[in-house]
């Protein structure tokens, strides 16, 4: 084993068995595994979603787009991996610009991902899952998406590596006006174009929060069933308290974990 | 300003309630909105068009509502009572002084302000010899002026006589006719001897000359008979009026201008101020032709209306309506003209018809201006609409 002894953590589906504390499981009749100090400085990776949904709701409404949102939370979230000591890293599913920071510790790394991040505007329709392949096994991934496109095939790639020992988590971001339809009769249109033109009116509006409500459902069902993380975070909530809550959130799944 | 006809300009208003309702509520072609959840949405048929609640087109809108305005004010006979003077004087002034007309008008006050020459009509008339034709002539040309210009508001009245008239009976029933007050200014002029002569004449009594009847030939002294019998409302003779549908077949010679021709001195006047009854002097006293016909069997001249009638056809030579000269200050002492219970100005729509009167725009060119207006913004709405289609 490489490096120096660290900290125990419970085994999981995929770890080299090498690494089990044989002696440990004798006695407390619990699989452990040895982590050493260089597994010890978890790699965190941000997974943003610039698909043209999540420039939803346009500038000019009532509340911030789910992309100021997903890039807040993503630079609090690396922020405090960043002050943990952990390598930090990005991937940004654009269709032009797709955006590709490897885990790294250097000095402004953190600096050039806002700066990265900043200059991206959300469109076209990219997927997800071939850069959740991209990610390192090891690292800590964060999937910041509306999971509004190739939702299954990224829940498969996710699947993937929590079968390889890795952890993910999905922020899934929703705009209030997404959750509460405007009053009124509208014309609307998918902005990535994946449905024909549909119409918002008082008689549709009832089966369209049944439908999107099961959706959200399932979303969080397939995500916790396969022993990621799932926050729901709706785009007006304040990001600062949304990051402290997931890393409240992550801090006791891991002290469950190791308890 | 005012308009004759209000009900068009409530159609008018109803009209732009209805177009302005129109462009409220005008169906368009919807603007999408991009949901990024419209799958969630139940599919369906989705109308291109929708009702559009929010006002558009406002230039659109504001040109069809200023050209229905246009229509509206030019269709209803909208009349601008600012335009032009809005009180009229009318000068009567006797013949003899109208050669200084010039002079009369320039001077012409009212309130320590001099009148503008616009707004004076000088109008000649015999009032040496017959005063009370001052209010004649004045409620004719007043008449003329509240029919001709509806803008005129108001009439004042000046009556300017010379030194000295004739006594005129008929003064006072003529005033009458006059509801305001008048302005009447004496003016000093060389008195007509021979005039004065004659009214020193001795009195005797008169001869009674009656018209000849319908269908028999024959003359009237100081009339000529009418070429169109016409029918007048009043007889005025000694102060009171006879009112009837009387049949005028004669005219008085000085009426129509026969030269040469010896004028009466008249006794009894029509309604319209002609005069009826006139007085020749003669070596043995005088002779009174009266043009005035009754019906046979008529107790029209006897009725109790006719008392003074009957005292000025009864009154000796040079009596009732005697040709003494008088002094016009006598006719200014009449308390009637500046009584203040009557109006300073006699009011222009007492002379209008009500209905003739708000029939037409005021000024006549309004209305045309208002429907070349009107077509003209019609035009624009035209012009923008095809505009906004291309």
């Amino acid at each position: 084993m490489v490096g120096e002894f660290a900290e125990y953590r419970l085994y999981r589906q995929g770890d080299d068995p090498r690494t089990l504390d044989w002696k440990l499981l004798a006695r407390s009749d619990r699989p452990f595994v040895r982590l050493a100090d260089d597994r010890a400085q978890l790699p965190t990776v941000v997974l943003l979603d610039a698909s043209a949904s999540m420039a939803f709701p346009m500038p000019g409404g009532s509340s911030p787009s789910k992309w100021v949102a997903a890039s807040a939370i993503a630079i609090g979230l690396l922020a405090v991996a960043r002050a943990t000591g952990d390598p930090i890293g990005c991937l940004v599913a654009h269709d032009v610009v797709p955006l590709r920071m490897a885990p790294r510790s250097r000095r402004g790394t953190l600096e050039e991902i806002m700066h990265r991040i900043g200059a991206t505007t959300p469109s076209g329709s990219a997927p997800l899952a071939p850069l959740i392949h991209e990610v390192p096994r090891h690292a800590r991934l964060v999937v910041i998406s509306d999971a509004l496109g190739d939702h299954d095939a990224m829940v498969a790639a996710v699947r993937g590596r929590l079968g390889a020992g890795g952890s993910a988590m999905l922020v899934h971001v929703v705009a209030p006006e997404e959750l509460d339809l405007p009053s009124g009769v509208h014309r609307v249109e998918d902005p990535e174009r994946t449905v024909e033109p549909r119409q918002i009116s008082s008689a549709n509006r009832r089966a369209y929060a049944e439908s999107f409500g099961a959706f959200r459902e399932a979303v969080a069902t397939a995500w916790y069933g396969m022993g990621a993380s799932y926050a729901l975070v709706p785009s007006d909530r304040d990001p600062v308290r949304t990051v402290r809550a997931l890393v409240a959130a992550a801090a006791s799944s891991l002290g469950a974990g190791r308890a | 300003m005012s308009v004759a006809l209000p009900w068009v300009l409530v159609a008018a208003v109803l009209g732009a309630m209805v177009v302005g309702l129109l462009h409220y509520l005008a169906r368009r072609t919807s603007t999408p909105w991009l949901l990024p959840t419209a799958r969630f949405l139940p599919a369906g048929d989705v109308p291109v068009t929708s009702v559009q609640r929010a006002l558009d087109d406002r230039r659109l809108l504001l040109l069809r509502l200023l050209a229905l305005a246009s229509l509206a004010l030019g269709a209803a006979g909208t009349r601008c009572t600012g335009i032009g003077a809005s009180t009229r004087h009318i000068l009567v002034v006797d013949r003899a002084l109208m050669r200084d007309s010039t002079r009369w008008v320039a001077s012409l006050s009212e309130e320590g302000r001099t009148v503008p020459r616009s707004a004076i009509q000088a109008v000649p008339a015999p009032l040496a010899e017959w005063p009370s034709l001052a209010f004649v002539e004045a409620l004719q040309v007043a008449a003329q002026v509240a029919r001709a210009e509806p803008a005129v508001r108001h009439l004042a009245l000046h009556v300017l006589l010379p030194d000295s008239v004739r006594l005129d009976d008929g003064w006072a029933a003529w005033r009458a006719q006059w509801p305001a007050q008048v302005d009447v200014q004496v003016v000093g002029r060389p008195v007509d001897e021979r005039t004065l002569s004659a009214a020193a004449a001795p009195v005797s009594a008169p001869e009674i000359r009656w018209p000849p009847r319908a269908g028999i030939t024959g003359t009237l002294r100081g009339f000529v008979p009418r070429p169109v019998a016409d029918t007048v409302g009043a007889l005025v003779a000694g102060g009171s009026p006879i009112v009837a549908p009387w049949l005028r077949r004669w005219e008085a010679v000085a009426s129509v201008g026969v030269s040469g021709a010896a004028t009466g001195r008249p006794m009894a006047w029509w309604s319209d101020g002609e005069p009826a009854v006139l007085e020749f002097a003669t070596a043995n006293g005088c002779e009174r032709s009266v043009a005035v016909e009754t019906p046979p069997g008529s107790d029209l001249l006897i009725s109790p209306a006719a008392v003074g009638w009957q005292r000025v056809l009864a009154a000796p030579c040079g009596g009732a309506a005697s040709a003494r000269r008088m002094a016009s200050r006598d006719l200014m002492s009449d308390s009637t003209l500046r009584r203040a219970s009557w109006p300073r100005h006699l009011s222009a729509d007492w002379l209008r018809d009500g209905r003739e009167a708000q029939r037409w725009p005021s000024p006549r060119w309004l209305a045309p201006a208002f429907l070349t207006i009107s077509l003209l913004l019609l035009g624009a709405e035209a012009w923008w609409r095809s505009r906004g289609r291309s």
